[in-house]
């Protein structure tokens, strides 16, 4: 407490400090026990539309497991595999969901050290996102091995004669997504732990004991918070590279072989802001339904949609002029090899999927130049869908388009998903949307401490106090 | 066995004021705790600073993965050499990233663990209901918990700052 020159103690503070206009209204909306209810409310009883989603989406697993079993068991010939494209659906799917779970740690920890405010609405839903799109992805690359039983053999040590090779794009893409994935669950879970307390002392019965074990005593004591604000800005510095470092390590799978549309350097920063792209637009797909499902639309408001809607916006942006510089330095490069790769892709078998995604990714996210766009919620659901289908078909053009117009023409062929791929693909999202169900109904979907945050102080000599 | 006063407020400025009599009164910082279902930077500054070791098993963490990366990568490099097209055995630019990844894998294990171990979690007198605590804390209220035997001054302290509860337990 600030004491002025006569002695007299000074209470309020500058309640513009650090706060814009949309903030301060947000919080004053709220009250500290209308925060705590409300969101412990959205994880009480469900709808029946819940339940039928949820259903839906278990259906679709099973879906999956069911395919999964026919190919272990016919082997890896019942999916469309046409020399020399293989495993092309597996590894689209495994870089598109990879890709998803970036903007999670993106929203979460960049903005974190940037102080922003908007994040506190949505950051645990993308958070949960990131954690489930990694799980989604990393089912991939273990359908894809063909046998499955000697899974182990991914993990670096040497076995049965084969010897690790750090060298390996493959080997910096294992120990990226591994710690990727550790990180991500761990800085998802410490940010929990203060909710997960409050949920503690609502709860009854199991559920009770469940959210007491998992919040591990917390009280809420300033030294626990010291500690952990510290934590968790470590957490938000460390996440905040690797973000950067994960996907470019993706992208390096690509980049260092020698296939036409492969070998390129723009890819890294390409795949970055293409991941921070489709992450964004998934955050904007899940939390639409999420809010109207769960009745939390006092929580994400229009000014979310309208931070998101910039995002998207800026991110489409470098994904476009990405797509141009790849085209331009592939046409005046002098090598036919990338020549004839992006001509084919505009006009060759596949140009339905390539203008697919120039439509989704390039011309779609400008209409989020206007604010009316970016704050109509329902029509940023539309167009965040339009940029997911866009981003899938992105990795499908980059891998599968590649693969099947490279050197030599006698080796060129036209590759067609069959079912199996098609049903593994519906799979992957069900079990995606499966999780994020499950969680939604279990663990507070938005940050109770961190919306108390911007609720102005209560104060007995009253003014409004922020910060 | 010592004993807890633990007041129960619903103001911020009446629980700034109740801490700063309680230090001018000479109760050590140790002995006061705040209790609140957010940080307010105001008070955790007042009763020992914002800055917290955890840097240090972070640091060590770091420095953990950091080494043992080098150690991985040149064990499996120099154990079984793959000479392939005149490149060097050792190269160490593409090493860069997996020192990297071991580094923040590390130092974020050693993160969680550090915050854990400084909060004293997990607290198992709190599962078992011997903690100066109420639910109210997680809700709209905040607390201030003093260990000390001076019940009466502890408590006129906090009436003077218009407490809403006061509860008295044995730790």
């Amino acid at each position: 407490m600030k004491v002025d020159a006569s002695g007299q103690k000074v209470i309020s503070v500058d309640i513009h400090e650090g706060m814009s206009p949309e903030a301060r209204e947000y919080g004053r909306q709220f009250t500290y026990s209308e925060i705590s209810e409300e969101i412990w409310r959205a994880s009480q009883k469900p709808s029946l539309a819940y339940f039928l989603a949820l259903g839906f989406c278990i259906g679709g697993v099973l879906l999956g497991v069911g395919t999964f079993a026919y190919m272990v068991i016919d082997g890896m010939g019942v999916v469309g595999f046409t020399p020399p494209i293989f495993w092309v659906h597996f590894i689209v799917n495994f870089v598109f969901w990879v890709g998803i779970a970036h903007s999670g740690t993106l929203i979460s920890a960049v903005l974190h050290l940037f102080r922003s405010k908007w994040r506190r609405g949505i950051f645990r839903i993308a958070e949960a996102m990131t954690v489930f799109a990694v799980l989604t992805a990393g089912l991939f690359p273990l359908i894809h091995i063909g046998r499955q039983w000697y899974f182990y053999w991914l993990v670096p040590y040497p076995n049965r004669g084969m010897w690790v090779n750090f060298k390996s794009a493959l080997m910096w893409d294992f120990v990226a997504v591994l710690t990727y994935l550790t990180v991500s669950v761990m800085f998802f879970y410490i940010g929990m732990i203060p909710d997960l307390a409050t949920f503690r002392d609502k709860a009854k019965g199991i559920r009770k004991f469940i959210y007491s074990l998992l919040s591990l005593g917390w009280k809420g004591t300033d030294k626990e918070w010291r500690h952990y604000n510290r934590s968790y800005m470590f957490f938000a510095a460390f996440a905040t590279p690797l973000v950067i470092s994960v996907h470019s390590v993706v992208s390096l799978d690509f980049a260092s072989g020698v296939i036409p549309g492969w070998q390129s350097t723009i890819f890294p920063p390409y795949f970055v802001a293409g991941a921070i792209f489709s992450g964004m637009a998934m955050v904007v797909t899940i939390v639409t339904p999420l809010r109207k499902l769960m009745k939390l639309e006092k929580f994400i408001t229009d000014w979310h949609y309208d931070h998101m809607g910039k995002i998207i916006l800026v991110t489409g942006l470098i994904v476009t002029y990405s797509y141009v510089v790849e085209f331009v330095l592939a046409l005046f490069s002098g090598n036919i090899y990338e020549y004839q790769q992006f001509v084919y892709r505009a006009v060759g078998h596949y140009s339905g999927p390539f203008w697919g995604m120039v439509i989704c990714n390039c011309v779609v996210p400008l209409f989020m130049i206007s604010k009316k766009v970016r704050t109509n919620v329902w029509l940023m659901f539309v167009l965040s869908i339009f940029v997911n289908i866009g981003m899938w078909l992105e990795r499908f053009n980059i891998i599968m388009i590649s693969l099947s117009h490279d050197f030599l023409p006698y080796a060129f062929d036209v590759y067609r998903m069959k079912w199996p791929e098609w049903a593994m693909t519906f799979a992957a999202f069900c079990w995606f949307f499966m999780w994020f169900l499950l969680f939604a109904k279990f663990f507070p979907v938005i940050s109770v401490a961190e919306t108390k945050e911007l609720v102005p102080k209560p104060f007995r000599k009253g003014g409004e106090h922020h910060g | 066995m010592g004993k807890v006063v633990l007041g129960k407020f619903t103001y911020v400025d009446d629980v700034e004021e109740a801490i700063d009599e309680l230090l001018k009164a000479g109760y050590n910082k140790k002995d006061i705790q705040f209790i609140s279902s957010f940080p307010i930077e105001d008070i955790i500054d007042k009763l020992g600073g914002t800055d917290s070791p955890v840097k240090f098993p972070v640091l060590v963490g770091g420095l953990t993965g950091f080494s043992a990366a080098i150690a991985l990568v040149l064990v499996t490099s120099l154990a079984y050499v793959l000479p392939v097209g005149g490149k060097p055995v050792v190269a160490w630019i593409p090493y860069v990233i997996v020192m990297f990844e071991m580094t923040v894998l590390l130092g974020s294990i050693f993160n969680l663990l550090g915050v854990i171990l400084l909060s004293r979690l997990p607290d198992i007198f709190f599962f078992l209901g011997w903690r100066a605590y109420l639910p109210s804390f997680s809700d709209d209220k905040f607390g201030i918990a003093v260990y000390t035997d001076k019940i009466d001054e502890v408590v006129s302290i906090f009436k003077k700052n218009n407490v809403e509860e006061v509860r008295e337990y044995e730790v």
